[in-house]
């Protein structure tokens, strides 16, 4: 250990740094440079936020045909990856989501129920996680490249609304909005797959499980999801 | 349902990666041997590269030059999809195969190592930016600030120097101007289009135009670059904005080119950084490029690059091939003083290595496609260097390429000091080969306790009335070991500028400073 002469002290004291009289036009310390970094895109671990938009990709089942094109599906979140290999990492990601799907009103409509609105709409607010294998494609440096991500995703739905709009027979509008449905499974799952080019990434997801439960005999809403998917930082 | 998910999946996988997904990939095949003893090294090089070996003392060929093995390259093609290209140099071909043909060409008995490259995208170094700044001021100090007086006066104007120039395109160079003088001369010596294999070179953007105009150029009825008598050899190897790995083989192709057709020097204004490579491969062995540029020097051309322009990036250091240690790289200073201009990469290499070695005006008046502007860039700096430096070739046409190479540092204003920004600094036609006694214009004083070390300029090195930044202090704490662990530049304003707490900095260190034209030292006890 260094000790500290009493002269050295007070020279300390009276003169606290190199001192500087005059404007610094350049200041480099190469020590801070030439350190590896272990964060970033190809580095060893690598957090960054995300936003989705997406579509139903299947029209869902007989008795809960839903609206298409339209996007039904918003999310963001924030991920986390480990590379292990130059072409191979794994990670999470947190994220909320929003499923908004439009039910189309026609003959056989069983979601909820048989009845027929001007509008019906069953929106869905959930917290996800998913876990996942990035394979990436080519040589590159600290760069996202191209990817194909393979996982899964769990989510639990904390809050379901079904909004119901009709027009009345004396030109009123009668708006409607349920909660506390009790029809809804609570958790979901499913597959995802993503496809990234750097920052801008091409995703689906299939949902495995059943959106309601088994006794109350509900036909599903769509269980693919598509869209993009951008990284944010 | 599910089948339809897979469907999706594998329509979306087939769209969006086509090449990734595909069978073909991009290999680079090296060979073992060449059985090639000897060939008319006469008939195949230009007179002037014949001129250059015996100059240098180098052999009129050696193994590198021989051809690649005709019977490997037919081998090669006919178990492949395409050979795209091959290098005598690295002895190796460029070519498109499937996995199953990779695996085949990887058993032969001749091949060395099979690299697989797959398509990247990359930045260009030298990004190009409009600036407002006087244009006369700018152009008048580009070359006026390493001697153009003193060269023209000594009629060295870069005659009878052979100067090639790799760049993305040289558009409306083919009628403007600025090269009239090279035209009507007859100094295009030839020209060649590495990407789409034609002679055309004239398209592709007007970066190649303006850096040429920084070489030999003329602009408002002034020079604008130093060699302006000088022989030209322009050649594409860039793309553009999408730039595939196969720029870097381009490169190592019109290198061998180059060095065929006579070329004295190279000047490259590009680099590649993030998006191949990280910062801690930059080490001048890492890239292909970088070796390609090596083998370039070693037969007999000087390589002139510029640094690159991620100073102001997380990038920050130098790129490929910057790196390599025998390429002259150039760093950019501001038009108004001797200090780095921001965008201006820093070294050193990953293997610490001093980068850049030399610095040049960071902002230039150029030609463009359809006019001239002033833009920003270490691209020009380079070109600016590569005519001083066959200005000074031609008045010391027996140095070698790394005497020259030497030569150029020690030309440089901080010399032998210098700094990870500056290199040894601006090279001037006065101080090639010319050893000027160094002036006395301050002291290192230690004081009586032994703890601070000042820098004390003397009363008539010193204006108080002077510009920011015209009168500047760099100094460096070095280590033993010679690798610089901090620098600064000061504009002095007092006459004691500098006061270090010596208890600050480990023993053995060492505290370089440079004011003026006189570099002291002194050890941190």
């Amino acid at each position: 250990m260094k000790i500290i002469s009493f002269k050295n002290l007070l020279f300390l004291l009276l003169f606290p740094s190199s001192m500087v009289a005059q404007q610094v036009m350049l200041s480099e310390d190469v020590a801070i440079d030439s350190t590896i970094e272990k964060r970033g895109p190809n580095r060893k671990h690598y957090t960054h936020t995300f936003m989705s938009f997406g579509l139903a990709a299947d029209a869902g089942s007989a008795g809960a045909k839903v609206v298409q094109p339209r996007f039904d599906y918003f999310n963001f979140g924030i991920r986390y990856k480990r590379r292990l290999a130059e072409h191979f990492a794994v990670g999470f990601d947190l994220s909320y989501g929003l499923e908004d799907y439009r039910l189309k009103q026609e003959a056989g409509k069983k979601l909820p129920d048989s009845l027929l609105n001007s509008r019906e709409r069953m929106i869905f607010n959930n917290f996800t996680t998913g876990l996942y294998m990035r394979f990436n494609f080519g040589k590159r440096g600290n760069q996202l490249g191209k990817y194909l991500d393979l996982g899964g995703y769990g989510n639990i739905v904390f809050s379901h609304t079904h909004f119901l709009k009709n027009k009345l027979a004396d030109g009123s509008t009668v708006r409607a909005r349920i909660t506390g449905l009790n029809y809804y499974q609570l958790l979901n799952y499913g597959l995802s797959a993503r496809l990234g080019f750097k920052k801008f990434v091409l995703f689906g997801q299939y949902r495995v499980s059943n959106m309601f439960y088994g006794d109350k005999n509900l036909p599903e809403l769509p269980r693919i999801l598509a869209g993009v998917q951008f990284v944010l930082s | 349902m599910q089948h339809k998910f897979i469907i999706f999946l594998i329509a979306i996988t087939t769209l969006m990666h086509q090449k990734s997904f595909a069978q073909i990939q991009k290999c680079r095949v090296y060979f073992n041997h060449k059985s090639t003893k000897s060939f008319d090294a006469k008939s195949y090089f230009d007179a002037k590269a014949i001129e250059r070996r015996i100059r240098q003392e180098l052999p009129l060929y050696d193994w590198y030059d021989l051809p690649v093995d005709a019977e490997y390259l037919q081998a090669v093609e006919a178990n492949s999809q395409r050979l795209m290209m091959h290098s005598r140099w690295l002895n190796a071909a460029v070519i498109l195969a499937n996995p199953e043909q990779i695996e085949k060409i990887r058993a032969f008995s001749f091949v060395k190592e099979v690299e697989i490259s797959a398509p990247q995208t990359v930045s260009l170094a030298g990004t190009l930016d409009s600036t407002d700044a006087d244009v006369n001021e700018v152009l008048a100090s580009q070359i006026s600030r390493m001697g153009s007086a003193s060269m023209e006066a000594k009629q060295f104007n870069g005659k009878g120097i052979r100067v090639a120039i790799f760049d993305v395109g040289f558009s409306g160079a083919e009628n403007h101007d600025a090269f009239a003088h090279l035209r009507s001369k007859g100094r295009i010596i030839k020209t060649w289009d590495f990407v789409k294999n034609e002679e055309n070179v004239y398209k592709g953007g007007w970066h190649g135009t303006a850096v040429w105009s920084c070489i030999g150029g003329k602009i408002n009825n002034q020079w604008s670059g130093l060699a302006w008598d000088a022989e030209f050899l322009l050649a594409r190897t860039e793309m553009g904005n999408k730039e595939p790995f196969s720029e870097e083989e381009n490169w190592v192709a019109a290198a061998e080119w180059a060095d065929k057709n006579g070329a004295d020097i190279i000047n490259s204004s590009l680099g590649y950084t993030d998006t191949r490579y990280f910062p801690e491969q930059m080490n001048g062995k890492k890239s292909f490029i970088s070796r390609g540029a090596n083998m370039a020097a070693k037969k007999g051309m000087l390589i002139v690059n510029a640094a690159g322009n991620e100073g102001d990036s997380q990038w920050k250091i130098i790129g490929a091939p910057a790196d390599a240690d025998s390429v002259l790289s150039v760093g950019g200073v501001e038009p108004c003083c001797d200090y780095k201009i921001s965008f201006s990469s820093y070294g050193p290499t990953a293997d610490k290595r001093l980068k850049p070695n030399v610095a040049a005006q960071g902002r230039a008046l150029c030609a463009v496609a359809n006019g001239t502007n002033t833009v920003d860039g270490t691209s020009f700096a380079s070109p600016l260097m590569a005519g001083f430096a066959a200005c000074m070739w031609q008045a010391n046409r027996s140095l070698k390429n790394m005497e020259m190479f030497k030569a150029l540092e020690e030309s440089g204003h901080l010399y032998p000091y210098n700094d990870y920004a500056h290199g040894y600094g601006i090279p001037h036609a006065d101080r090639f080969k010319n050893k000027v006694a160094m002036p006395t214009h301050f002291a290192i004083e230690t004081d009586p306790s032994g703890l601070e070390f000042s820098v004390k300029i003397n009363e008539d090195a010193f204006d108080p009335a002077a510009e920011e930044g015209k009168q500047l202090l760099y100094y460096a704490i070095v280590r033993p070991s010679g690798l610089i662990e901090s620098y600064y530049v000061l504009h002095v304003a007092e006459r004691v500028p500098l006061r270090i707490n010596v208890n600050e900095y480990s023993k053995g260190n060492i505290l370089r400073v440079h004011y003026k034209g006189q570099t002291s030292e002194t050890e941190f006890k």
